[in-house]
């Protein structure tokens, strides 16, 4: 019967093919949404390696950069904060979470060079930012006095740099600088750009105020104990004014900054998922419509099939048959095409979700079908053959 | 074979009742070819309808095979249109998007009757109305006496008890008009097909069994 209904819609391929092409441009479509959707669902499903809530952070605007002054002076303000209204405990940070900036670097073992992304921390940072270690420790009075700069790395560059598994107290360099790093501890990925970024491999190096850094942290994270008001901003501020008179700062918080970085990402997301329902929509209702008449135009057709022996329901069965075969070559055309895009164009995107975006777009598309022919197909099978079939 | 019992058929549309048929008392026996005539709009295509379970009567008895079909539910009547009745009609009422053996096949498909067996009925039904040579050709590539043997194929191709045609020859000139009554009457008489046939040719009407008469919805003798 299948072979059957083939036959009729290759027969009637002029008709049949416009169906065709709307469903596969529809499936690509379709597929590049979903893809899309699924890219950033999987990646906010990964944990962010730290907790952003009740935390405040300080950025700070210095005359001159990185002096060693400078940079005790910077220590002694985060001491000076601690116990303040309703700071908990205040860490140094050279880069601050769900902001643009990244510092990348490349750090090389037994040959091997990964690029990853830098920063550097303090003893408290652990505490503060409630980072969970995998393996070893985190940094503290024991490594004061080494020229060593003990590293806390994440797991993703460990299995990149380490695949025997074994990265705790090897030592890992940088070709662009002298540093010599120590691997202390292995944590999971830290998510510095936020749960809709890519991961990266990521290396914590010790804040020192004693020695020398490429890059001097500027900024402080505040941890609040939850009783802090917007209005603690203001005294906050007096306060830093009064410890730096020199320095410009810059005071906000952890929720504001995450919620403004995920907005470059987010807001596309749902303007191409409404574009998406509209797409669908006039799509249904297309093909309602080319329905609609294609079953009106076979009147005669459907009376004849019922007077031979058709059932009402082989009629419904017809209609839907014929409807998922052309949208099942749709997307299979669509198929084909969306295939192309990853080997024209290798996207960041790992093949689980390929394969969700395919199955789900095919899915969505044959229910649309199903839906939108199911009313056709009713009034078909009403089709009444004694009327269908006068003669005039 | 066909049995009517005190057949009425009324049709009623908001305002007006219309009475196609009404008393209908009439019997036909197994391998009888029977033409049914009267005026335009005398009831004969309603006639026709109700013995084949196209439609049903609004009133009476209607036993096909010493079985009572005017109830049935419309699947049913569907497979027993499939299995025991083949339609001709004036206007040929092929498809025109398939070719001639995918037309003919059509009521075996809704059998479920597997591909090989189906080969052979198709070519044995074209053999019988003489057009096994064009099976590849679509209907418009035909004229009006083919495609209506085409259409007989396809009636007979299921090897049905009753055949029922109505106006076969109406759209038909007279030359083949008259090769589609020697098939008909072939029909009757190798497999004893019964036959009802529609039609306002007295000339067709005289080479059949016996001639009914419709008036105004009544027989008459
Ligand atoms: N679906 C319908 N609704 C209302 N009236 C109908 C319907 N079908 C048929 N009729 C009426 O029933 C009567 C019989 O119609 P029928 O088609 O059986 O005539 P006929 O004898 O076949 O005529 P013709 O020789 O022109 O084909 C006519 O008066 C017709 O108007
Ligand atoms: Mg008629």
């Amino acid at each position: 019967m299948i072979k059957h209904y083939l036959k009729l819609i290759w027969n009637r391929k002029r008709t049949s093919k416009w169906i065709v092409a709307e469903f596969a441009l529809s499936f690509l479509a379709v597929c590049g949404a979903m893809t899309a959707f699924f890219h950033f669902y999987q990646l906010y499903q990964i944990p962010l390696g730290f907790e952003y809530r009740d935390k405040w952070q300080i950025r700070f605007q210095m005359p001159s950069q990185g002096s060693e002054a400078q940079i005790k002076e910077l220590f002694r303000i985060r001491d000076d904060l601690e116990g303040f209204g309703p700071i908990q405990s205040v860490s140094v940070m050279q880069m601050l979470p769900f902001m643009n900036s990244t510092w990348s670097s490349t750090t090389t073992y037994n040959g091997k060079d990964v690029n990853a992304v830098h920063n550097f921390m303090d003893d408290k940072a652990q505490a503060i930012l409630g980072i969970q270690l995998l393996e070893g420790r985190w940094f503290g009075p024991q490594d004061d006095g080494s020229d060593e700069y003990p590293v806390v790395i994440d797991s993703l560059l460990k299995e990149q740099l380490f695949p025997d598994g074994n990265a705790l107290g090897q030592l890992i360099s940088d070709p662009d600088d002298s540093m010599l790093k120590r691997v202390v501890g292995v944590m999971p990925r830290f998510r510095q750009h936020g749960e809709l970024a890519v991961c990266r491999p990521y290396v914590i190096v010790r804040a020192d105020p004693n020695k020398e850094a490429p890059l001097p942290s500027r900024n402080l994270v505040l941890k609040m104990d939850g009783s802090q008001t917007p209005e603690f901003e203001a005294t906050l501020a007096k306060k830093l004014e009064a410890m730096a008179p020199s320095w410009n700062f810059n005071i906000s918080n952890w929720i504001d900054q995450r919620e403004n970085h995920l907005k470059p990402t987010l807001i596309p997301l749902y303007i191409m998922g409404i574009i998406i329902s509209f797409m669908l929509l006039m799509v249904g209702l297309g093909l309602l419509g080319v329905l609609w008449q294609n079953v009106l135009q076979r009147v005669q057709e459907i009376g004849l099939r019922q007077a031979i022996g058709a059932s009402k329901v082989d009629v419904l069965k017809q209609i839907a048959w014929e409807m998922v075969i052309k949208t099942g070559l749709g997307i299979a055309i669509g198929m084909v095409l969306a295939l192309q895009v990853p080997l024209l164009a290798p996207l960041p995107v790992i093949r689980t979700v390929w394969v969700a975006a395919f199955v789900g777009s095919a899915l969505v598309l044959v229910l649309l079908t199903l839906l939108c022919s199911s009313y056709p197909a009713f009034l078909a099978s009403r089709i009444e053959p004694a009327l269908a079939l006068k003669d005039e | 074979m066909i049995e009517l019992n005190d057949i009425e058929k009324a049709y009623r549309t908001e305002r007006i009742e219309t009475i196609a048929l009404q008393s209908i008392q009439l019997k036909i026996h197994k391998g009888q070819f029977v033409s049914i005539m009267g005026p335009s709009g005398c009831g004969k295509s309603t006639l026709l309808n109700i013995l084949g379970l196209l439609d049903k009567p609004s009133k009476g008895n209607y036993l096909l095979d010493g079985q009572a079909v005017n109830q049935l539910p419309s699947k049913k009547s569907a497979q027993t249109r499939n299995q025991k009745i083949g339609f001709i009609f004036q206007s040929f009422h092929l498809i025109p998007d398939l070719n001639v053996m995918d037309n003919v096949e059509i009521p075996l498909l809704y059998r479920g009757v597997g591909r090989q067996e189906r080969m052979r009925l198709v070519a044995e039904a074209l053999d019988r109305v003489q057009l096994s040579a064009r099976v590849h050709h679509y209907p418009n590539q035909l004229s009006g006496g083919q495609q209506q043997r085409v259409a007989i194929a396809r009636a007979i191709v299921g090897k049905p008890e009753l055949l029922l045609a109505d106006e076969p020859t109406g759209n038909l000139d007279s030359h083949m008009g008259n090769e589609v009554m020697d098939i008909l009457k072939e029909l009757n008489r190798d497999h004893q097909t019964t036959i009802v046939m529609v039609t306002h040719d007295e000339h067709q009407a005289k080479k059949t069994d016996a001639i009914l008469r419709l008036f105004d919805g009544r027989l008459v003798a």
